[in-house]
């Protein structure tokens, strides 16, 4: 029984712990490359903080990353939490947009980031033409509205089309 | 005195029409994003974080402290009219607040939430301009050690607040203090953490951190969610605009004690960093049900209860500023942002700030004044729209705030990196918040890091890096063992009783 309670279980609250502790692994191979944390009087250096950072990172980490794999009841439940496909494709199109911002400019860009968003958020009917319209309609709105606020209101300059090249 | 001449010419800044504008602004912003379940006044703060660039700082605070008062008061609207709180410090507001709404009483609800609201935020304010000339004074006598001290405390009780879930709350802070380093060092011209990449020399802006945490994460979330209305809901509800002015009979029903008792425990929650809102409209909510003569009313329709909440949640409001203003230490995210606001405005809170620049700062406080004040006249005059405004398909409201946030990252700087830092925070933070690792810690590491790095070092400088100088200096002494007060009050003792029980 005890040995059935002791086997490790993968689950997929373990993945975010040691992504971290990878990332803090490359932090602080990154710090001791600083140098020495202590001066020879014994003063904190600038590789002090970050190495102190990592070693109590790693440390805090332990824990969570055994109750993820061996613990029953503090284990993070990850079993009905939301589906990650809008999020994935609301990132993609993110990305997406910040690269044609650049290129396409401002309009461009933001007139289709904003049909994706509404799209992703299924506003609407999508597979209706006045659905399509009303997305249409949204995004040009969301679009001259953003551009009032900040070219007309703040006098911010947005890229124009192919400014990036 | 002088302060007070200040703070008084603070009031007559808010005359001048921009500045009124900006103010007004930030007041239906902070009511309307708090009113929308999903949204919060602290990513109406991080939106407007880009176009603080184009104002004068004392504007910019302004709008700020009107999102900050808005924000507490705008969750209470959707708390009653729908159940479902805006935001966490509403949540006790619910409990009444609805059982009044369902027997025909919900516009007496809002108006006596919006009162409650307007005492404790002005209260709160009122006691901030008292004190906090009083605080900064005292805060010119702590000394480097005991700086360091009261950093690592405000650190240590901001995880502490998160105790469900310990470890990761120490996770996220470590995090965001490791984000902190990235650059160059904080006393000498090396670069840390920069993987060799000079466009890491000028390390993580704090903005595109804050719209990271705040803005993009939310986004992420809510396209979990997709489209949902509460239009059903709010359809239902058949108001008029006269409905919502304030009676004289209410003010007698919501009784000057419980105003007065709950704004000070707002007040008390809101100095304490991480406590928060919530925290304060509990407690107010608790005690007010302890000292009524009708306790049992209490979760089925009490104007007291609801007034205890709403006050002590806004009362809170002023308290925030004292650590934020004074040692420039965040209570919560609300806080940190505005925190935020002043760094990137070349502000450095602090007793500094307050003997020098104080003349920036009361504005502010008086905004906090008028906004709280403004309160019922915005529920007058907008309570008939606020449920309307919650019904906007959320997809045309996160497109417009995706598209917001990203190029508000590039309006601040006309730079596309900060929207990809941006972007890749606010990935980072959303799987972080997946897996219950708190954002907010991320961010207070982030801002207090430095901080503590550089008190630590030159604390340890000038003992040639021996640590008894943090239990050797008075203040730096107290400040630690009231570090470990607080851990005996609320880890210690708190597991010791559930293991009796």
């Amino acid at each position: 029984m005890q040995s059935r309670q002791l086997r490790p279980r993968l689950g997929k609250g373990v993945i975010t712990p040691v992504i971290i502790l990878t990332l803090t692994t490359s932090y602080l191979l990154q710090s001791l490359k600083i140098g020495p944390a202590f001066s020879p009087n014994g003063v904190p250096e600038a590789s002090f903080m970050p190495i102190l950072l990592a070693g109590a990172t790693f440390l805090a980490l332990v824990p969570i990353i055994l109750r993820e794999l061996f613990g029953q009841e503090n284990a993070t439940d990850l079993s009905g939490a939301p589906s990650l496909i809008n999020p994935a494709l609301f990132i993609l199109t993110s990305a997406l947009f910040v690269l044609a911002f650049a290129t396409l400019g401002y309009f461009i860009a933001t007139l289709l980031y904003g049909y994706a968003i509404i799209t992703i958020f299924r506003f609407r009917d999508g597979a209706t033409l006045r659905g399509q319209i009303y997305r249409i309609i949204a995004s040009a709105g969301i679009a001259f509205v953003v551009f009032l606020f900040f070219r007309v209101l703040f006098k911010v300059r947005l890229p124009e089309f192919m400014d990036g090249f | 005195m002088d302060q007070i001449l200040q703070i008084l010419d603070g009031f007559i800044a808010l005359t001048d029409p921009r500045v009124f504008f900006y103010m007004i602004l930030g007041l239906v912003l902070g009511e309307i994003f708090a009113a929308i379940p999903g949204l919060t006044a602290t990513l109406a703060l991080a939106l407007i974080l880009p176009i603080t660039y184009g104002m004068d700082p004392a504007t910019a605070l302004v709008m700020c402290a009107s999102i900050y008062m808005g924000g507490m008061h705008g969750g209470s609207i959707t708390a009653v009219a729908i159940n479902i709180p805006g935001s966490p410090a509403n949540v006790m507001t619910a409990i009444d607040g609805n059982v009044m709404m369902r027997r025909g009483l919900g516009a007496k609800a809002l108006r006596v939430a919006a009162l409650g609201s307007a005492f404790g935020g002005v209260a709160g304010a009122l006691i901030l301009m008292g004190l906090t000339p009083i605080v900064a004074d005292l805060a010119l006598l702590i000394k480097t050690p005991g700086k360091f001290s009261l950093v690592l405390f405000s650190i240590i009780i901001v995880i502490l607040s998160h105790k469900e879930v310990l470890n990761k709350a120490v996770v996220a802070t470590l995090i965001g203090m490791m984000l902190a380093t990235i650059g160059i060092d904080v006393m000498n011209p090396i670069a840390r953490a920069t993987y060799d990449q000079a466009w890491l020399l000028d390390g993580i802006d704090l903005m595109a951190l804050i719209i990271g945490c705040f803005a993009v994460t939310e986004m992420l979330i809510q396209s979990q969610k997709g489209e949902a209305s509460y239009s059903s809901h709010a359809s239902t509800t058949k108001t008029r605009p006269r409905d919502y002015w304030p009676r004289w009979s209410d003010l007698r029903e919501m009784g000057w004690l419980n105003l007065c008792k709950s704004s000070i425990i707002g007040y008390i929650i809101g100095v304490l960093p991480g406590a928060g809102g919530n925290a304060a409209a509990f407690l107010g909510y608790v005690e007010a049900k302890r000292a009524s003569k009708t306790p049992e009313q209490f979760g089925d329709g009490s104007i007291e209860g609801i007034v205890a909440a709403e006050t002590a949640n806004n009362a809170n409001v002023g308290g925030s500023f004292v650590p934020t203003l004074t040692f420039g230490i965040p209570g919560d995210s609300v806080a940190a942002v505005i925190l935020g606001v002043m760094i990137i405005n070349g502000l450095q809170p602090g007793p500094q700030l307050l003997s020098t620049q104080f003349h920036l700062v009361a504005p502010m406080m008086a905004a906090l004044v008028v906004s709280a004040m403004l309160l019922p006249v915005v529920l007058y005059l907008g309570g008939p729209w606020y449920l309307r405004v919650v019904s906007i398909p959320k997809g045309i409201l996160f497109a417009s705030i995706a598209a917001f946030s990203l190029i508000g990252c590039y309006a601040s700087t006309y730079s596309v990196s900060q929207m990809w830092i941006a972007l890749a925070v606010g990935v980072g933070a959303f799987f972080l918040q997946r897996n219950n690792y708190p954002s907010v810690c991320l961010l207070i590491g982030y801002i207090l890091g430095p901080d503590l790095e550089v008190y630590l070092r030159r604390s340890l400088s000038l003992t040639d890096g021996n640590p008894s100088i943090f239990l050797t200096s008075g203040d730096s002494l107290f400040f630690l063992l009231l570090t470990l007060v607080f851990i005996y009050f609320m880890v210690i003792r708190p597991a010791r009783i559930m293991q009796m029980d």
